[in-house]
């Protein structure tokens, strides 16, 4: 017999004979003890590869969609994304004026009388 | 019959001890007592240290029985609590520093031959993270996952642990011819 084999048959001591008596006393003292929690396994391997393998499946098909709607969005103009909060809502802001708009507008034309401002 | 009562524990005598029954606990004590020393003693290298872990063990067991799902071996959940415990107690100790290497070294063992003194002697020197992974893996028989969950380790770290450890083994013991 090598001492590998001989290893797994070492024996070690029988408990203390009064160690059960101790045991007993310390609950009757009213002694508690929180012992580390043993859990077990819930999944097994294949249950958490399948698992996985659906979160993939479920992200490549949502995410494609996602990036599809953006692209549209900007090159209209109409739907800008103007960036995502913490919880992911995207805000529609309407395109600005332009400056032709604001300044060469027919409303300056109409308000001004040319003769006013003739002061010769 | 549910799986606790094929496995070291009836399904009354687990239901007597969850309420904190005295006579129940001894049962339980008497039917596993002697084996979780062993695990605790192998693990924790001194009878001081691995009375105290069964102590503990069986101080705790009422309350941690509300916790246990009886699903799998009773025998081996409470092997798995009482090496958790071990454990627990090797960190505490390496934090502690206050047991010096003589001390570690098994005491109360029956009396053996020279070759089995050696091997003890050996094994009592290695560190504790090799210690505990060669006596769970190659004495308890845990697998090399069961180890790494217990030590909160990988299944790597696991076998390159254990291979460490067999290696000092056999050094230590080639030395000492």
């Amino acid at each position: 017999m090598n001492w590998e084999d001989e290893l797994r048959k070492l024996s070690a001591p029988d408990p203390p004979g009064e160690l059960l008596a101790r045991i007993l006393a310390s609950r009757a003292a009213g002694a508690r003890v929180l012992l580390p929690g043993v859990a077990h396994q819930r999944f097994t391997w294949r249950e958490l590869v399948v698992a996985a393998a659906a979160a993939v499946v479920i992200t490549l098909a949502v995410a494609p969609r996602r990036r599809r709607v953006r692209f549209r969005s900007s090159r209209h103009g109409t739907l800008t994304n103007i960036g995502s909060s913490p919880r992911g809502d995207r805000r529609a802001v309407a395109p600005l004026p332009t400056y032709r708009a604001c300044h060469a507008g027919p409303r300056y034309g109409r308000n001004v009388d040319i003769r006013v401002l003739d002061y010769h | 019959m549910s799986a606790a009562a094929t496995s070291g524990g009836s399904e009354a005598q687990i239901d007597a001890a969850r309420t904190g029954d005295p006579e129940a606990l001894a049962s339980l004590y008497r039917t596993h007592g002697a084996v979780l020393y062993r695990l605790a003693y192998r693990l924790t290298g001194t009878p001081q240290d691995a009375e105290d872990v069964v102590h503990d063990v069986f101080v705790g067991l009422p309350e941690a029985l509300g916790r246990y799902e009886e699903r799998g071996s009773f025998a081996s959940w409470l092997k798995r609590v009482t090496a958790r415990v071990a454990l627990m107690r090797l960190r505490a100790r390496t934090r502690r520093r206050e047991v010096g290497i003589e001390a570690t070294l098994p005491t109360a063992a029956p009396p053996l031959d020279s070759a089995s003194v050696a091997l003890r002697a050996a094994v009592g020197a290695l560190p504790d993270p090799l210690r505990a992974v060669l006596v769970l893996k190659e004495i308890e028989g845990y697998s090399h996952a069961e180890v790494g969950e217990l030590l909160g380790i990988s299944v790597g770290a696991s076998r390159v642990r254990l291979n460490r450890a067999m290696r000092r083994l056999r050094k230590t013991l080639e030395d000492g011819r």
